[in-house]
């Protein structure tokens, strides 16, 4: 709630603008049951005694003040009362039209700034929060919740709070009115509607389940037809459509049921309280009736109370609307609120630091934690400027985790790491972060251009850097094939790239940063032995007396390094030259015997 | 141009109408229901009318009461009607869209694999879901009662003229501006929530990418940047959401003030004819609710217009993919229980493209037999046509020219079920459903639950089984993230198993293995090629040299075949590639030697 007050209070000009505009519709709404009395009562009063002036003065003094004065105004107009009374309607109209106009505008506008506010700050707040939190959460969630939750919130505040005033004001200024004119007939026409709200009420609870259990049995449809479509080439090779279509139709059959137990209450909900405030407006017509054959009240009156009630019947019913609103609206706030409250592991701690460090690395005995088991164990190596270092494993042995843990992306649970001799936490993360270039294992690529995917880290760079860059990543060819060259667009609106491609663009975005260390994560896995070599060639010229740290799987990719560190689960087992460690016994002499036996990429 | 477009129009609500016309007792019941409700509609009014000009002004209050029953009567009808027809509608809509959605989901199940190449998932799965629900929209909302709110509208009028025809005729001095207002305010806030749509994509579509991307723009420090690039999205999202509120509420208000003025409308006409007692109070207070009982369809016409047009654009698309063309019926032709003698294709070519030029052809006359029990591997470059060799043998595609023949027989001439059969297919990529691991091997009706554990014994799966919280239970994760490649690919292998079929098809299963895994899975292997026909697309040697016949390929056709050992000796092609992969995969002596830079 208290997110939501911050941000309601940067908008309260509107806010307050919109709740004004909204006093004043309802003023206008209120007069015209009271210009409609006064009509009525003209023509019956003219049916007998024609426009006598002493009958329309006493017909004057009824009205309440604003609208007497109003009319009393307009007396020097040439004009008999009625058609007074009906120019007074037509202004009455006009300016409704104005002000409600100006009350919807400025309160809904401001709901979705409130929104919009709220999006913005989600946003910048994520970009804030680490993997741990992102481990924690689906992108599905995240979405949802700045999305679909968003709109709960900005339904309650917008048409809610528009709604809830509007009954609250409409109630305030109808009631007095009707008393006034008469008690009776007042508590008569409102007799059925506390049932009537009561039962609104519940089938609103009702129904609210009904739709969330409805959405819920939609949602399973749509996976279950994603999960086929996807498996188009299991089920066709498997036969397997009738199975598939039993096991749709059972879900199919569960929407089905669903929707018409919504559609039931749906239909019947708002019917059924009308039908109970019905007998309200029948009492009201009879007893009213009564009164006018006995002199107690005007025909003018009656009417203007059944007015007065049409008035009221949407503020009422309404409601019902608005407390599922509310109820919808705070628990989608509560979700919210989640996320913003979530803080990141690491807060920056700044320090001075010198601009010009060596770039080395000194990794004493880190471990990182996951849940109940470690990734990293007591590791320990260094890594001087300039040198290149080759990382090998198998799969989960930890060498992602080494360099998310270099980057300060997951936290150390033991140990110390320092570049250029100051220990990493001394760094801000930004600062610590832009001595590094990483390709990750698996590439991402934005829907974007490749230009700007490769300047992704430095969107200042000219295009001339972009194209060397691109061009050290031996995407050159690649380029010419494209129809727009760098221009192209990828992703979802664009060209679609092969693994290859992707990994070569995402090593052409951390050779544009020119880091001074540069982190190679299995990025060579999907270039074929060739473009390896091309790019690896590269590496040496270009980076040459720099410092490199290469993941690999592929021998070939880390031939050329000073130094080899072998991983398994999460432990360095063996270390050395490439030389040394062929020359010894493990697994990195074992995977060389296998790559050299095995077939592992046919490319003539 | 309109024409064509009404008449396709008017085909596309032929061809749903058997969904409604399956239905004829709820289409009836809805059909009378409707106008009732419209005659429940119209009355209240006049019998107010009655009550105030007749009972009250002659001071009968027997009348009175009669009639006050009477108005009662008439409401609560009115609401009985409403929730009927509503009711009925629903159902009736809600059965059809249930029919529609099975249909199309067995229409998907029969469209050939190349259809799946060319469409993105997501637009077929917007067909079988969101355009579904669009067009179910059109029953929800009560769009179709577009009709019956016409009726309400005559109904509406016939009854002022039936009071007095001056008077109406004056009262809808307004209709004209409020339709003109309408129309005006309703094309520029449709353009507006069109636009409204466009933006909430695109922002959608941002947090997906970013929010799954977040630690490539944390790593390089684009926080800030991407931040700023959202709030520009947000901007436009709120432009475009305040040119369409302010249409919604300008629209609302003035239909509102257009109603009032209908009244001071009645009122100046009483005024001018205040002798003849034309205007009493009873007619006045009729008139004064048949107009809002006019403006309220009045009003909701357009919102119900909108709803229906994108239901026919739904139903447009909806009835494009329904006339995608099916591959084949799935149970015509031969029976075939088992195979006899083997598969072949002959001078077989074969091209992905619908039209295809020369350069498209990526088989080219192949010849090729597989004998019973025979084990075939596929040798060659990416783009020689060993996945296609595959694709055709257990009929995914047809081929152009030539044949694929299944004993002697064309496999066109076979119950495309019955050959498929015969086959199963472990591919690169597994593909693994939301259920249990059991279900998951147990993935069509021909396993069951006894094959499925029994196959999951026999690929040794049972360490991972024991590892798992909840054994053979546990439940299987979106896309199976809750398992390694090398375990998800033991799964297939037991699911392949299973299935025991008559020929194996190896679709590059163990290319995206670590040589851990590969360990296990090369015993199931060796466990599921035993005794069996099986054609084999790999990278691994290890794997090629063990098969009966080695092919390879290049360009769409066949270079070099015999076993391993003939292969290797009579050199060419096979014992070059073999020569090259030594040579590329193993670090060269430079790097023996000890001199890195």
């Amino acid at each position: 709630m208290r997110l939501l007050l911050t941000h309601v209070r940067r908008r309260l000009p509107r806010f307050g603008w919109g709740i004004f505009m909204l006093l004043l519709t309802n003023l206008t709404s209120m007069a015209i049951p009271q210009l409609i009395r006064m009509a009525v009562d003209l023509f019956h009063n003219a049916e007998r005694d024609p426009d006598s002036p002493a009958a329309t003065a006493r017909l004057l003094a009824r009205l309440p003040w604003p609208l007497r004065a109003s009319l009393e105004a307009m007396a020097s107009l040439p004009l008999s009362p009625l058609l007074r009374v009906a120019l007074a309607l037509c202004i009455v109209a006009l300016l409704g039209m104005l002000f409600r106009t100006a009350s919807r505008v400025h309160l809904l506008f401001a709901a979705r700034d409130v929104e919009v506010d709220i999006r913005c700050s989600m946003y910048r707040h994520l970009t804030d929060l680490d993997p741990h939190f992102y481990a924690q959460h689906t992108t599905g969630d995240l979405l949802s919740r700045a999305t679909n939750d968003l709109t709960q919130v900005r339904l309650m505040l917008g048409p809610g709070l528009l709604n809830l005033f509007n009954t609250v004001v409409a109630y305030a200024m109808a009631l007095p009115l009707m008393v006034w004119m008469s008690p009776k007939l007042t508590l008569v026409a409102f007799a059925t509607y506390p049932p009537a709200l009561a039962l609104m009420r519940h089938l609103g609870k009702r129904l609210y389940v009904a739709n969330r259990t409805q959405q819920q049995a939609l949602g399973q449809l749509t996976a279950q037809a994603q999960e086929n479509l996807r498996g188009a080439f299991l089920v066709r090779a498997f036969a397997a459509e009738s199975s598939q279509e039993k096991r749709f139709s059972a879900v199919n059959a569960r929407y089905l049921n669903d929707s018409l137990v919504q559609a039931w209450i749906r239909s019947g909900m708002f019917r059924l309280s009308m039908s109970l405030a019905a007998f309200g407006t029948m009492a009201t017509v009879l007893w009213g009736g009564m009164d006018v054959m006995e002199g107690r009240l005007s025909l003018g009156d009656v009417v203007a109370i059944i007015e007065y009630m049409a008035l009221l019947s949407w503020p009422t019913f309404a409601l019902g609307w608005v407390m599922s609103l509310w109820q919808r609206g705070t628990a989608s706030l509560a979700r919210i609120e989640e996320i913003l409250a979530s803080q990141p592991l690491a807060a920056p701690p700044p320090l001075a630091l010198p601009e010009a460090l060596p770039a080395s690395l000194s990794v004493v005995g880190l471990s990182v934690r996951y849940a109940d088991s470690f990734a990293l164990q007591g590791v320990s190596f260094e890594v001087p400027e300039g040198t290149t270092v080759g990382i090998v494993g198998a799969i989960g042995s930890g060498k992602t985790t080494l360099f998310m843990a270099l980057l300060r992306m997951v936290e150390r649970s033991a140990g110390q790491i320092a570049y250029g001799g100051m220990a990493i936490d001394d760094f801000g993360l930004q600062p610590l972060r832009r001595r590094f270039g990483l390709v990750p294992q698996n590439p991402t690529l934005f829907s974007d251009t490749i230009a700007n995917n490769i300047a992704f880290g430095a969107p200042e760079s000219s295009p001339e850097a972009i194209a060397a860059a691109a061009a050290a990543a031996a995407l050159e060819d690649d380029l010419r094939v494209l129809p727009q060259g760098l221009q192209t667009q990828v992703g979802e609106r664009g060209v679609a790239l092969s693994g290859g491609q992707k990994q070569r663009c995402a090593i052409a975005r951390a050779l544009l940063l020119d880091p001074p260390i540069l982190l190679l994560d299995d990025a060579l896995s999907a270039v074929d032995v060739a473009t390896e070599a091309r790019i690896l060639t590269y590496l040496q010229q270009r980076r040459a007396g720099r410092t490199t740290l290469i993941v690999a799987h592929r021998l070939s990719a880390v031939q050329h390094a000073n130094q080899i560190l072998v991983f398994e689960q999460g432990r360095i087992v063996q270390r050395g030259s490439p030389a040394e460690l062929l020359a010894a016994e493990g697994f990195y002499a074992t995977l060389a015997a296998q790559q050299q036996s095995t077939a592992a990429e046919v490319s003539p | 141009m309109k024409a064509q477009s009404m008449r396709g129009d008017w085909q596309m609500v032929q061809r749903l109408w058997r969904y409604l016309g399956a239905q004829p007792g709820r289409f009836a019941a809805a059909l009378c229901l409707y106008p009732l409700n419209s005659l429940c509609v119209i009355l209240p009014p006049y019998l107010i009318k009655t009550i105030f000009d007749e009972a009250i002004a002659q001071h009968d209050r027997h009348r009175l009461v009669v009639l006050s029953i009477a108005y009662l009567v008439v409401l609560v009808l009115e609401y009985v009607t409403g929730f009927a027809s509503e009711y009925s509608l629903s159902v009736l809509g809600q059965r059809a869209m249930f029919a529609l959605r099975r249909d199309i989901f067995a229409h998907v199940q029969r469209l050939p694999i190349g259809f799946f190449d060319r469409q993105p998932l997501g637009r077929t799965l917007t067909r079988m879901t969101t355009d579904v629900e669009a067009l179910a929209e059109v029953f929800s909302t009560g769009a179709i009662t577009i009709l019956s709110d016409l009726l309400t509208i005559v109904g509406v009028v016939a009854m002022m003229l039936r009071i007095d025809v001056h008077l109406t005729a004056f009262a809808f001095l307004v209709v004209p501006p409020l339709v003109l207002v309408a129309a005006f305010f309703q094309r520029y806030a449709r353009q507006a929530f069109g636009s409204i749509r466009k933006h909430i994509a695109r922002i959608n579509a941002f947090l997906a990418e970013y929010l799954s991307a977040m630690a490539v723009v944390q790593i390089f420090g684009q926080q800030r940047r991407t931040a700023d690039q959202f709030e520009g999205l947000n901007d436009d999202f709120r432009r475009a959401n305040q040119q369409a509120i302010f249409f919604d509420a300008a629209l609302y208000a003035i239909v509102e003030a257009i109603g009032t003025c209908a009244i001071a409308a009645l009122l100046a006409y009483g005024a001018f004819h205040l002798e003849g007692g034309a205007l009493r109070a009873g007619v006045m207070v009729a008139f004064i609710q048949y107009i809002r009982r006019f403006f309220v369809p009045v009003r909701d016409l357009s919102t119900k217009y909108t709803v229906l047009q994108s239901a026919f654009a739904a139903a447009e698309r909806i009835l494009g993919l329904l006339d995608e063309k099916p591959f084949a019926p799935l149970n015509q032709g031969f029976r075939l229980a088992a195979m006899q003698q083997g598969l072949e294709l002959r001078d077989v070519h074969f091209a992905y493209a619908a039209e295809p030029t020369e350069a498209d052809f990526i088989l080219k006359g192949l010849n090729l037999t597989l004998h019973r029990g025979e084990r075939l591997a596929l040798v060659g470059a990416t783009g020689s046509g060993k996945t296609t060799v595959l694709k055709l043998l257990n009929r995914f595609y047809d081929p152009q020219r030539g044949a694929v023949l299944i004993d002697g027989v064309d496999a066109r001439e076979v119950r495309l079920h019955d050959l498929r059969r015969l086959f199963a297919v472990v591919q690169q990529d597994v593909q693994l459903f939301s259920g249990t691991v059991l279900e998951n091997v147990a993935f069509c009706e021909r396993i069951d639950v006894t094959a499925a554990r029994r196959a999951l014994r026999d690929v040794g799966a049972e360490a991972m089984l024991a590892r798992l919280p909840r054994g053979e239970d546990t439940h299987v994760f979106e896309q199976g993230s809750n398992f390694s490649a090398g375990e998800r690919q033991l799964l297939a292998l037991a699911r392949a198993l299973a299935l025991d079929p008559e020929v194996l098809v190896l679709d590059e299963a163990t290319s995206n293995i670590d040589s851990d895994t590969e360990q296990r899975i090369q015993a199931a292997l060796d466990l599921l090629l035993r005794d069996r026909t099986a054609v084999v697309v790999a990278h691994r040697l290890s794997t090629i040299e063990k098969m009966d016949r080695i092919v390879v390929m290049d360009g769409g056709r066949i270079l070099q075949q015999g076993s391993h050992a003939e292969l290797m000796q009579r050199g060419g092609a096979y014992r070059d590639l073999v020569e090259v992969q030594h040579t590329a995969a193993s670090p060269p002596p430079t790097a023996r030697s000890g001199s890195p830079k």
